[in-house]
């Protein structure tokens, strides 16, 4: 066997080693050998290495648990509303169906936005039920201003986001990026 | 002289990727572009409400013509809306208003003035297995990133227009 192809196995069983896939004979003859070779310790250093930079560049890509921080808000919100709904009617909520009645809770996700004004955006928290886009759905982020929204993910095909409050006042335009 | 073996310079390589990629990640999103089918329709609650015409609006969107208006892939797509709304909201009729399909690179902006003067803009800001990431402007009503996949359809409620009220449904399509 000539030096590169000795290399070209080493590396190979390296590599399986490092993934635990060597039998339980190979692997205890490659540890023999690692023993006795520092080169090829260095290579399962950087290997070792590589796999932990590469777990920590995916942890630092996933997305925030949102859901928490929600709560939170929408029990502040609940603590601070009086019972004043009735006494403002909102228009678009006399397009709501009786869907919205039947057990469509686990399906629902429903965003409370009214008093979030001083709060600013209120995150959504996942829907429940696995919504399509994956744990956090379709909908990352909303910002309803000061209208209350509905938002309607329940993992089939479309997400339905509903305002339920017309705007009252004018303001100034959207925004091109987030 | 001093040999690497191919798997220290691969290592050193994909350490090397890793390092760059919050740089990369700063330049900005590189997406699309993807087709971004908009789609909006009215909903009335009273079925004697009158038809209204539907209008074509400048931006970057392109309204299609009258005739494909009345083709059979907007009936499809109507019909589609109509059966993903009905049952969860009330209301007696849908009908089309108008449609644009815009196609978006990353981080364009697609621009539709609303029949009630408002404009709705759509940026695309990500594309990956997950779907297209999109923020999604609907002026003085709502904002929101959406990330759906290709065929989803997120479908807005959200303008008061004339005896009814708007919606619109976009879809990216990749």
């Amino acid at each position: 066997m000539s030096a590169d192809e000795s290399m070209v196995r080493d590396q190979e069983l390296l590599q399986r080693y490092h993934d635990g896939e060597l039998g339980w004979l190979a692997r205890r003859r490659f540890e023999r050998r690692l023993a006795r070779s520092p080169g090829l310790e260095r290579e399962l250093r950087a290997l070792v290495r590589l796999r932990e930079e590469a777990r920590r560049a995916d942890a630092a890509a996933a997305a925030p648990d949102l859901w928490s921080g929600v709560a939170a808000g929408l029990r502040r919100i609940d603590a601070g509303r009086p019972e004043a709904s009735a006494d403002h009617p909102l228009p678009f909520r006399a397009l709501l169906g009786p869907a919205l009645g039947l057990g469509a809770a686990a399906a629902l996700v429903v965003a409370v936005a009214v008093g979030l004004r001083d709060t600013g955006p209120a995150p959504l928290p996942p829907a429940p039920g696995g919504a399509v886009g994956g744990s956090l759905g379709v909908v990352r982020w909303i910002d309803p201003g000061p209208n209350s929204v509905l938002v309607l993910e329940d993992g089939s095909d479309a997400t339905i986001i509903w305002v339920l409050e017309g705007r009252q006042a004018s303001r100034g335009g959207g925004r091109d990026a987030v | 002289m001093t040999r690497s073996s191919p798997v220290r310079v691969t290592a050193r390589l994909l350490l090397g990727l890793l390092a760059a990629t919050p740089a990369a990640a700063q330049e900005g999103p590189r997406a699309g572009p993807i087709n971004v089918d908009v789609i909006v329709t009215r909903v009335t609650q009273r079925s004697e409400a009158p038809e209204r015409a539907t209008r074509e609006v400048p931006g970057l969107a392109s309204p299609l013509d009258a005739s494909e208006r009345r083709g059979r892939e907007i009936d499809k797509r109507v019909r589609a809306i109509d059966a993903k709304l009905r049952g969860r909201m009330r209301y007696d009729r849908m009908e089309f208003v108008e449609r644009h399909r815009m196609v978006l690179a990353g981080d364009e902006v697609g621009t539709v003035r609303l029949p009630n003067g408002h404009r709705f803009r759509a940026q695309l800001l990500d594309v990956d297995a997950r779907g297209a990431l999109l923020a999604v402007d609907v002026e003085n009503s709502v904002k929101m990133d959406v990330r759906a996949p290709s065929g989803h359809p997120v479908i807005i409620g959200a303008e008061a227009y004339e005896d009814g009220y708007l919606v619109i449904s976009v879809e990216p399509r990749f």
